[in-house]
């Protein structure tokens, strides 16, 4: 999928890649032309909602009359045996916590948790069938985030940036919004970059007046005097690289220094939420203390895109996170209460500013939540079928796609792995899951593993 | 073929699968699809699953491929020019060079040699002092520079540089992974094994045989450095602890095969190896070697060091690698490729380890030496005489010099796998000690760029990026706050509170002895869920994986880093304080020689007229020659070695 030259700079050097370096450094030569895809982008940014800790999908999205019915009881044998992460098999069945209502033109379901998303219900399209392969948090963020379950593998976010490279030549491709409350189970390697190069990894940045690590000079050099001692340096590097034949990779520091201090520039500019109006303020709930963190990460995401970004992770809860064990009420009360509104402001942003078509949001968290009770009122880890809703342009709105069985607990009607998910992702980017491959110990390795066994989820295009 | 003919068909290199009784056993359970999801697959070993698991043959042409073949002992090429030759190593080199039509480039300065081999060899950059006295002693000794390389090779510091590479292979790290991350306690005291092993210069051979079996040797002590087999992620609240044992059977068994044998094992865990004659098969019963070392482990536990053979699972195939999906047992073997066709190597089932170790540096073994030869030359050359140092099989290009190789791997087993032997052979070489740019009075610099445009032939010192540790360590050398103490449980320098704000609570807890903020890279402690910030950005491995060879990236975070850092900005204030310092006992603090000194601490070498006059405004006052030095430190000529 890469010019010739390019894909024999990855394959020749091995290691050590100059062209790679320089072309990361000069992403402003967009990689992301018609030609350089495998096929017609759809969309060209991502803003994916990461809700850590696993929302309950028979609770917030995939309603299941049959639970209502079998309250109480234990899970019918016709279900088969059941992995699940605590000993929660035989505890009773717990219904939707509070009522599913149809929303909207579509009448797609969607529960009383989220009032203000319900309102976007026709733009939602929400794959009701995901399923991935196991019970555990960290796995399963890994999983979803890189395709394995396995630690230290690259993840989407840097593959889209490996692949399509940024479309702002002050900002990096791949940004994180983590939650303030931090903890994310499995950590950084979440959007580490793997064994691509370390460039392609998310660059992590919040909200305030220091968003980026190491964007304020530690000595307090001003500008002035940072220009001016990179002046200094510059003239030394134009001389080293003079008697050196020109070498590339010294070429690249010398641009990644001029980078860095335009980003120094750019980044407070990007966060300063200064300059939006109190109609966007309200939009996304900032003025409320609620809502204030989600819907100012909300806002980031936007402006971030807006400025060029390619793919913006914005995650949701601390440590634990939407992981409701002993109580579902409570807990996604709370998490539905802090991003219901910045969400669906989010949502209506992108329309009213006409960054709707060439943006794919996505929410969703590493898995579900079973069907049985788990101290009453709460309930334990289900990866075998669960929701997440896609978003955007691109995508059908107003659908659900696929089914679980009736009582919400594995995926029975048009499953869709995991690896499904990212192909159909790539797909929307442009990008064909196939090519999209980097040379590695011998191997061309790719985000959706080595199996030839994946589909895109053809019915939700647009 | 009945599945009973298959297996006899390979039956012909030592051992295979072996059909477990149970496969007469009645099909209880259907083969349940994998497409829904959360079903559990029962063991069952049908005919005609077994049938599926036809083992293809090693072949004569798999045998020929060139990392197959024994290791021979090449003739030392003839060249034309008899003078430049200073070790094999540079015939070997010079006569692909005079086929090409070229020469070799001239020696390095002496203040660029100095410094690339003190940063080679011990990972730190020259001081002021070594610079006078290397050159004093070059003015008179002819032998001055084979002294220096080996006063280096006998430091403390050596071990401490050349651990990093084998603990990137090792996917080292003092953490588990995963949600929780905890600590595993005695991880340091395996950096540190490792540290002395390299040191002491013990053979590679021993250094090999203590990582697979130090439990087995009766010496206390020897036992931790097996944590080389166990020291990759672990999940230990895995739900499912069987899960979890297969997990580290399978990554060890991978790790082993890449790192000793070159062998990208891996793939065959789930299917036969694409390209490669590694079938499933094959990585079966490699990791039948380590089966029964690998309890039945229990939640919460720690598994990190081996202790004895006391596992009585029956190692077998796994179908797709699923857990849930048991196919045929199997008898712990060697990879079939790697054995000769004629050999008689058989796993001895009772001491698996011990001889799977021996097999490993036994004369028909062609893997070993050739793969470890390949690392150490990397280490001083940035690049491989082939190209991916954990993969020896057919998708690779091959050795770009084979004889060289060979000669290398033979010189090693001759040396008695001293390592230290074999970096004092390569950095007293004359390939190494080129130029790496042209030289007033040399005119056949553009002829070797033209011919030899990437380098493949050597015709020039390859010219790289310092690693993120190197650079650290380099940072605390030239501004005088390096700590030289060694050893012992690992430090934790102050973090950006946004990055301890990422971790779970208490997992970074900043060493209270300041002192310990300046030790060396390698004694910093290696979480996996955070790794040190500077070391991040210059493209330190995640430990998720064994590495053979770091990406070398250059990116807009790593200038954010150098420039703007409590490190960077600490260091540069030490600096501008030491250059000061030392200018008052010149009793001359002027311009000139606070600027020429920065140029000497720094660099190694003096500033040149224009460089004075390009800082002489920052002399004016300390926030200015802060900037200086921050300037320097930033500079290519710092972060790379010539």
């Amino acid at each position: 999928m890469f010019p010739l030259s390019r894909r024999e700079l990855l394959h020749g050097g091995g290691i050590g890649l100059t062209g790679v370096a320089l072309a990361t450094l000069l992403q402003r030569e967009s990689r992301a032309t018609d030609d350089q895809t495998d096929f017609k982008p759809r969309v060209k940014r991502v803003i994916w909602l990461f809700m850590h800790g696993g929302p309950s999908h028979v609770d917030l999205f995939d309603p299941k009359p049959e639970l209502a019915r079998l309250a109480g009881k234990t899970i019918p044998d016709s279900f088969g045996p059941v992995m699940t992460r605590r000993k929660v098999a035989q505890n009773p069945l717990l219904p939707a916590i509070k009522p599913f209502r149809k929303r909207s033109q579509s009448g797609l379901e969607i529960s009383d948790f989220l009032p203000e998303v319900a309102n976007y219900a026709d733009d939602l399209c929400v794959i009701r069938s995901l399923h991935g392969d196991s019970v555990n948090h960290p796995q399963s963020v890994y999983q979803m985030n890189t395709g394995s379950v396995l630690m230290g593998r690259p993840s989407v976010g840097s593959w889209v940036a490996y692949g399509l490279g940024s479309e702002n030549e002050d900002l990096p491709a791949f940004v994180v919004l983590p939650d303030p409350g931090g903890g994310l189970k499995g950590g950084p390697p979440a959007w580490g970059n793997g064994f691509l190069p370390a460039s392609y990894q998310g660059v992590t940045m919040r909200a305030g007046s220091r968003p980026i690590l190491h964007l304020d000079s530690a000595a307090g050099l001003t500008s002035i005097e940072q220009r001016r001692m990179l002046d200094a340096v510059q003239q030394l590097n134009q001389r080293h690289l003079a008697q050196r034949d020109y070498d590339d990779e010294l070429a690249a520091r010398i641009a990644s220094h001029e980078l860095a201090f335009r980003m120094q520039a750019a980044a407070p500019e990007l966060v300063d939420l200064s300059q939006e109006s109190e109609g966007t303020m309200q939009l996304y709930g900032i003025d409320q203390k609620a809502t204030n963190d989600f819907g100012s990460r909300c806002l980031l995401a936007r402006r971030m895109i807006e400025r060029g970004v390619r793919f913006v992770q914005v995650y949701s809860g601390d440590t634990n996170g939407w992981d409701a064990h002993s109580n579902v009420a409570d807990n996604h009360g709370k998490l539905c209460a802090a991003t219901d509104k910045p969400v669906a402001g989010l949502l209506h942003d992108l329309k009213q500013r006409g960054l709707w078509d060439e943006t794919l949001v996505i929410w969703g968290g590493e898995f579900g939540r079973m069907p049985m009770s788990e101290q009453g009122k709460g309930r334990d880890h289900n990866p075998w079928g669960f929701s997440v809703w896609l978003a955007g342009g691109a995508v059908r709105g107003g659908m659900a796609y696929g089914a679980t069985d009736a009582i919400g607990l594995r995926a029975q009607e048009k499953p869709v792995h995991i690896r499904n998910f990212h192909a159909t992702l790539l797909h929307l980017l442009g990008v064909d899951h196939e090519s999209l491959s980097y040379y590695h110990n011998g191997l061309d390795e790719r985000l959706i593993g080595p199996t030839d066994d994946v589909e895109i989820v053809q019915e939700i295009l647009a | 073929m009945t599945p009973s003919k298959a297996w006899q068909a390979v039956a012909c290199c030592i051992v295979v699968l072996v059909v477990s009784s149970s496969l007469a056993a009645p099909v209880e359970e259907p083969f349940v699809s994998p497409t829904i999801p959360g079903q559990t697959l029962s063991a069952i070993e049908t005919p005609e699953n077994l049938a599926q698991f036809q083992e293809p043959p090693i072949t004569n042409a798999d045998r020929d491929h060139w990392s197959f073949r024994p290791i021979t002992v090449p003739l030392v090429p003839i060249t034309k020019t008899v003078s430049w030759a200073d070790s094999p190593i540079d015939c070997f080199v010079l006569s692909r060079l005079e086929q090409a039509g070229l020469k070799p480039s001239p020696e390095a300065d002496r203040r660029t040699l100095l410094r690339r081999l003190k940063l080679d060899l011990l990972g730190l950059p020259p001081t002021p002092d070594e610079l006078t006295e290397f050159l004093q002693d070059c003015e008179h000794n002819a032998d001055a520079y084979p002294r220096w390389a080996e006063k280096w090779l006998s430091s403390p510091d050596f071990g401490q540089r050349q651990a990093q590479p084998w603990l990137d292979l090792a996917r080292f790290a003092e953490t588990d992974g995963f949600e929780h991350d905890r600590v595993r306690n005695e991880a340091w005291r395996y950096r540190d094994w490792v540290i002395s092993a390299l040191n002491h210069d013990m053979p590679y051979d021993q250094f090999v045989a203590l990582q697979l079996h130090g439990d087995t040797t009766g010496s206390e002590g020897d036992q931790i450095a097996t944590m080389f087999c166990l020291a990759g992620v672990d999940m230990p609240d895995l739900n499912d602890q069987d899960l979890r044992r297969h997990d580290r059977l399978n990554e060890l068994t991978s790790t082993i095969g890449a790192t000793l044998l070159g062998l990208q094992m891996q793939c065959a865990q789930c299917h036969d190896h694409k390209y490669d004659p590694i079938s499933q098969g094959d990585f079966y019963r490699l990791r039948g070697v380590f089966e029964s070392s690998v309890p039945e482990l229990k939640r919460d536990q720690p598994f990190n060091l081996f202790d004895g053979n006391n596992c009585t699972l029956e190692p077998r195939l796994y179908h797709r690698g699923d857990l849930h999906s048991p196919g045929p047992s199997v008898v712990a073997a060697f990879p079939r490729i790697g054995i000769a066709k004629d050999s008689s190597a058989i796993c001895d089932t009772q001491r698996p380890r011990e001889s799977f170790s021996k097999w490993l540096f036994a004369e028909e073994n062609s893997l070993v030496a050739r793969v470890i030869v390949n690392r150490v030359w990397i280490h001083h050359f940035g690049r491989g005489l082939f190209e991916n140092a954990s993969d020896v099989g057919i998708v690779p290009g091959g050795p770009s010099h084979p004889e060289l190789l060979d000669w290398l791997a033979d010189f090693l087993r001759k040396q008695q796998w001293s390592l230290k032997a074999l970096h004092r052979e390569i950095v007293l070489s004359a390939t190494y000690q080129q130029a790496s740019r042209q030289q007033t009075s040399d005119d056949q610099w553009s002829a070797r760029l033209e011919k030899d445009p990437r380098n493949d032939l050597y015709s020039r010192f390859p010219r790289r990026r310092l690693d993120g540790e190197v650079i650290r360590d380099s940072l605390l050398s030239v501004s005088g706050l390096i700590q030289s103490e060694s050893g012992g449980e690992s430090v934790m320098p102050p973090l950006p509170k946004e990055l301890t704000g990422t971790l779970l609570k208490g997992q970074w807890h900043i060493s209270e002895r300041e002192a310990d903020h300046y030790l060396r890279s390698i004694f910093i402690f290696a979480r996996r869920n955070l790794r040190y910030p500077l070391f991040d950005v210059f493209d330190r491995p995640d430990a998720g994986a064994s590495c053979p060879q770091r990406n070398r990236s250059t990116t807009a975070t790593q200038s954010l880093q150098l420039f703007n850092s409590e490190l960077s900005n600490r260091c540069a204030a030490a600096l501008s304080q030491r250059v000061s310092e030392a200018c008052l006992e010149d009793d001359q603090k002027t311009a000139f020689r606070w600027i020429d000194r920065l140029f000497v601490t720094v660099l190694a070498r003096q500033a040149t007229v224009e460089e004075i006059s390009l800082f002489e405004a920052f002399f004016a006052n300390e926030r200015m020659r802060h900037a200086a030095c921050l300037a320097i430190l930033n500079s290519n000529e710092f972060l790379t070695v010539d």
